[in-house]
């Protein structure tokens, strides 16, 4: 993605593109007085409903307003949609945050992103609604920024996107969790094992506090497996959120049998999230010794 | 309204069909306004020529025509490459 958006001025008539809008046309660039303050505005009619938006002319770059792409950067465009380079990331999170950033401020190309990158997803599971959302978006700006920029009707830029993504007589290939893994780079820091178990349990899992895994880790230096450390009676404040968990779902299990799966699913949630928690614990500690 | 204009002959319980189905998707009125010839060239139809040289129906604003065929068009060449033309759409 540019760091720097390059400056430009706009005169009436010119083609630009607003960010999540799409392409607009500047109908005028006048000055107006706002709050006793005279500031110059640029009006802006989108192309495709005629929809109208002013922005003062010192916020056209930190909107992130541009001119349509090039014939150059479409070409790359439909060579990166044409590879098979792009993996999408698996953790919700970030593939949202990337997306977004992608969608205001990427460009061309980041729109491009956007689009192969949900729909290789696609192919490993079906899109949760607001992706499904936000690919129809995308592809949308997409679709009328080539049109803009090659002055061919939407229906053909479409098209021509469509030839790159679904190649005519090949059938959609199946992913697997496993081509998404990206490889550690060296140098990185080893990603704590908590996520899964921590993210499904989300508010209802009970950290420690800071003071007793200071004492808990006194106590890990000393034995050589943590992992059954964290079984031991003797680390009582440590058990205490997992043994509140676990004791609910036995009363549970012994009166209905609904309730009894849901204890059980509970039960299971928060043993693993326990095994995580010591499992990075074993870790750290094993750093610590290092 | 979407209005359907059919350039080849077909079943009128197929028609009734597809209206339905258009209604169930987009939930906006459809019916079957006319059936017309395509004019004279010969298949496979330029799908922007055809729609540029066939005859309309009387519409309203924001009515939607849409042109059944059961003739070939022909491949486009476009920019990423040669792709099949299995519809073709206007937009205004």
């Amino acid at each position: 993605m540019p760091d720097t958006v390059p400056q430009f001025s706009l005169s009436v008539g010119d083609r630009v593109v607003y960010p999540n809008q799409g392409v607009c046309r500047v109908a005028a660039v006048e000055d107006k007085e706002v709050a006793g303050q005279t500031l110059t505005f640029v009006t802006m009619r989108r192309e495709e409903d005629g929809a109208v938006v002013m922005v003062p002319q010192a916020k056209v770059h930190s909107i992130g307003l541009r001119r349509v792409a090039s014939t150059q950067d479409v070409n790359k465009v439909f060579a990166f949609l044409k590879s098979d380079s792009d993996r999408a990331n698996l953790d919700w999170k970030q593939r949202a945050r990337t997306n977004l950033d992608r969608m205001s401020s990427g460009g061309i190309i980041g729109l491009a992103e956007v689009v192969k990158g949900l729909q290789v997803l696609s192919e490993l599971r079906p899109l949760p609604t607001k992706e499904r959302e936000l690919y129809d978006n995308a592809r949308h700006l997409l679709v009328s920024e080539i049109a803009a920029s090659l002055g061919i009707t939407d229906c053909d830029a479409e098209d021509a996107i469509d030839l790159l993504l679904f190649p005519p007589g090949r059938e959609r290939p199946k992913r697997t969790a496993e081509e998404f893994k990206r490889p550690a780079v060296d140098g990185e820091e080893e990603p704590l094992e908590l996520g899964d178990a921590l993210i499904s349990l989300g508010s209802d899992l009970e950290l420690p506090l800071d003071a007793e895994e200071v004492g808990e880790s006194e106590k890990e230096e000393d034995e050589e497996a943590p992992e059954e450390v964290s079984e031991e009676p003797a680390e009582k404040p440590k058990r205490r959120g997992a043994s509140k968990r676990t004791a609910r779902p036995t009363k549970a299990a012994t009166s209905k049998n609904h309730g009894k799966t849901k204890a059980v699913a509970r039960a299971s949630k928060a043993s693993k999230a326990s095994k995580a928690v010591a499992r990075s614990r074993a870790k750290v500690a094993a750093k610590k010794k290092k | 309204m979407i209005r359907l204009i059919t350039l080849s002959d077909y079943d009128p319980k197929h028609l009734e069909k597809l209206c339905g189905v258009l209604y169930a998707a987009f939930g906006v009125g459809c019916e079957h306004s006319k059936r017309l010839h395509p004019p004279g060239s010969s298949e496979p139809y330029d799908a922007n020529k055809l729609l540029t040289q066939v005859e309309t129906v009387r519409a309203y604003p924001d009515d939607k025509l849409l042109y059944l065929t059961s003739a070939r068009l022909k491949d486009r060449q476009l920019p990423s490459g040669t792709v099949p033309t299995h519809g073709y759409a206007w937009y205004s």
